[in-house]
């Protein structure tokens, strides 16, 4: 099918290319033509030329001759024949190249022919003349002169040279009229001949632009950008999220096919119409669109729609604007994603960590009353009965009580531990260097007896939740100045490396240290390395920090050699 | 504990529904030498009756007035927190001196407290010996350094 297109095409070009040379040989020949008649129009006027000044010459050495002849009779001195010497063999041949150059035209050979004899006589009329006066002197010749006929022979010469001079004149009157006109036709052959070349060369590119290119080249590029285009709007129309373009004043300029499903709109009734008036807060629709048009997108923008029938769909819009090939922009694309079952399970986790806190309140609370009381009569008891009490009932009442606080404190953690894997993680800059300084300062005072080498090295400030982070250095110092309480000269390093994703952040102390076939326990809720008795504790505050630190994307480990000390290390990312 | 102070002579209301923390609150406070009646309610309801001179308190004369009022929050019938707020709002009574005696920390009763017009806010602490420390403490600064409002009715 495209070949045989092809062909056609290639057919009408060499056709329209064909006429093309056709003209250009056409004018070609026909100025050719005129060129060769002006050549021979220009021969035959020179010819006539040639022909009106042979014959002059011819007369004029015939009149010389009589001239001098008559000179020569009336002085009867030489010198008067030189003329006529000249003359006289001139004359024959000029008459017969004159006879060559009239060959073609029989009037003046006739008239030539007529002429012979009167030159044969008038020329032996000379010679006799001259005959006469050399020999018999003066008179004769004047008598013979007057007596002979040699005037009318002469006159006769003359009137036939006139006649061949007025046939030449306008012979050549007629020929140069010709040459003009040959001219003439050929200039305007010359300049029509340019013209029609010209159009028909305008001609052949319109006709090979439209059709024979258009041919070629149009109708393939179009299917192919009908099949793109197609391809584009099938998987407009396929998207299950619903997809609108919204115009710079708010219309709605295209929608798909899961707009029309959700909205229960049909597509010819929704453009056109305000984007707005399809969700159940239209002034924040509008505020959302107004977004994109000012910042260029809006991410996970929420909004209801409610159908016809009031049917209600929760969603999250993207939308960013487009712009054509000027770089203006044309209006609002817009893609919402149903966010039913995500805001769904967003309630319920609310609900559920709602529900927990009050769980941990009223836990707390309850835990505490008893154990307050344990401890308080226990008290009651030593103090009021302690004299009945020997050393063993001390010993007993003590541990009875140190163990309420333990408790305590085991409740106070758990309470904190589970708030700090509710909470929202709020992040900010935090200027870490300040933070340790500031918890430090805090831990030391409770042991303000305690010697401590503390150094703090180079802490990039960190994008976290700036209380969650009190919280991670507060267990990670304390725990280093807890463990380092029986080495004699304790040594503290807080310090950081970093990459290009993270900063790793270390507390090193040179204190009792762990074994570290230990390391998956550390970091484990309630898991404890060493007794109560060794060092206090819960063992809630490693758990603390791993899950501050995962909850912001990053993780926690520990080295340590039993004896010699351990590092904390934490990583948080940087974005 | 028995309640034997004539209610028109109360320098303390002790409004506690525990009643180990009653004992021990009173016992701290005893230990003090100074004068300081205790009055014991075991609930808000009970607490604001008293207050107010109204129900089973409805006898009390109006014009005496407790030095301090130590509020539990976490109370039967009627919480603390209501309690105070009615305390606080009426003009009779917003005078008198509240202090939450609570175990609870959050933050969000705290903050409850002090906006509804809480004078002091103490955190039971957990070992019986601070926590007697603390009401000791408290307890003679409400009453013997603090000087109590003249309450006029």
């Amino acid at each position: 099918m495209a070949g045989i297109r092809r062909l056609k095409e290639k057919l009408i070009n060499a056709v329209l290319i064909f006429l093309l040379a056709v003209v250009f040989l056409v004018v070609s020949y026909i100025s050719y033509q005129s060129l060769l008649r002006i050549d021979t129009d220009e021969a035959w006027v020179i010819h006539s030329y040639q022909v009106s000044t042979n014959i002059g010459v011819l007369l004029s050495d015939l009149e010389n001759m009589e001239t001098s002849d008559r000179g020569y009779i009336i002085a009867g001195q030489d010198i008067f024949l030189e003329p006529y010497n000249t003359a006289l063999p001139k004359i024959y041949p000029e008459f017969q190249s004159l006879q060559e150059l009239t060959k073609d035209n029989s009037a003046e050979q006739q008239r030539l022919s007529l002429m012979k004899p009167l030159i044969d006589e008038r020329l032996a009329e000379f010679q006799t003349n001259l005959a006469l006066r050399r020999d018999k002197g003066l008179d004769a010749a004047i008598a013979a002169v007057s007596a002979g006929t040699g005037k009318e022979t002469m006159d006769a010469i003359r009137t036939i040279v006139a006649d061949m001079q007025t046939d030449e004149a306008s012979l050549l009157q007629a020929r140069t009229q010709d040459l003009t006109q040959v001219n003439h036709s050929m200039e305007s052959t010359i300049v029509w001949g340019a013209i029609i070349g010209l159009l028909l060369y305008l001609l052949v590119n319109y006709v090979i632009s439209k059709f024979v290119m258009g041919n070629l080249v149009e109708k393939p590029l179009l299917e192919r950008e009908r099949q793109a285009l197609f391809y584009a709007r099938s998987l407009i129309e396929a998207s299950l999220d619903p997809l609108v373009t919204i115009s710079p004043e708010g219309k709605i300029t295209d929608v798909n096919e899961a707009v029309t499903k959700v909205t229960e709109v049909p597509r010819g009734e929704l453009i056109g119409t305000d984007f707005s008036e399809y969700f159940t807060e239209p002034q924040k629709a509008r505020d959302g669109y107004e977004q994109a048009f000012k910042f260029g997108t809006v991410t996970d923008y929420p909004l209801t729609i409610k159908s016809k029938t009031g049917r209600l769909t929760d969603v999250l819009y993207n939308a960013s604007v487009y712009k054509n090939e000027e770089d203006k922009i044309l209006g609002v694309f817009a893609a919402a994603r149903d966010y039913t079952l995500a805001k769904k399970a967003m309630e319920e986790t609310a609900k559920a960590n709602k529900e927990m806190e009050a769980f941990s309140y009223s836990v707390s609370h309850d835990l505490r009353a008893p154990l307050r009381a344990i401890d308080g009569f226990t008290q009651i008891l030593v103090e009021d009965y302690g004299a009945k009490l020997d050393d063993e009932g001390r010993r007993v009442a003590s541990i009875i009580r140190a163990s309420t606080v333990q408790m305590g404190h085991l409740i106070d953690d758990l309470l904190s531990f589970s708030r700090l894997g509710r909470q929202e993680v709020k992040k900010s800059p935090v200027d870490m260097r300040s933070l340790v300084g500031e918890v430090y300062a805090e831990i030391k005072k409770s042991v303000p007896a305690r010697k401590i080498d503390f150094t703090v090295k180079e802490l990039p400030s960190a994008n976290a939740d700036v209380n969650m982070m009190r919280v991670v250095w507060t267990n990670l110092l304390s725990n280093a100045v807890k463990f380092t309480g029986k080495k004699e000269n304790a040594i503290i390093e807080v310090g950081s490396t970093s990459d290009n994703n993270e900063i790793t952040y270390y507390v090193k102390d040179n204190g009792a240290g762990f074994d570290m076939k230990y390391m998956d326990k550390l970091f484990g809720v309630f898991q404890r390395l060493h007794s109560v008795e060794e060092f206090e504790g819960t063992g809630v505050g490693l758990a603390n920090v791993k899950r501050v630190v995962e909850r912001h994307g990053g993780r926690a480990w520990a080295e340590a050699k039993v004896g010699e000390g351990a590092t904390f290390y934490f990583t948080l990312p940087k974005a | 504990m028995e309640n034997n102070t004539n209610i028109n002579e109360v320098d303390v209301l002790m409004v506690e529904d525990s009643p180990n923390d009653a004992e021990l609150i009173a016992r701290a406070l005893s230990k003090l030498n100074i004068a300081n009646k205790i009055f014991w309610v075991k609930d808000g309801a009970e607490a604001l009756e008293f207050v107010f001179c109204t129900g089973k308190y409805a006898a009390r004369n109006a014009v005496t007035y407790p030095k301090v009022i130590l509020l539990d929050l976490k109370l039967p019938k009627v919480n603390g927190l209501e309690v105070l707020a009615k305390i606080k709002t009426d003009e009779r009574t917003r005078a008198i001196p509240v202090v939450i005696v609570t175990s609870s920390q959050e933050d969000k009763d705290l903050k409850e407290a002090y906006k509804l017009g809480a004078n002091s806010y103490i955190v039971k602490p957990i070992d019986a010996e601070n926590f007697v420390k603390a009401l000791s403490e408290a307890g003679l600064y409400w009453l013997a350094i603090n000087k109590p409002p003249i309450i006029k009715l």
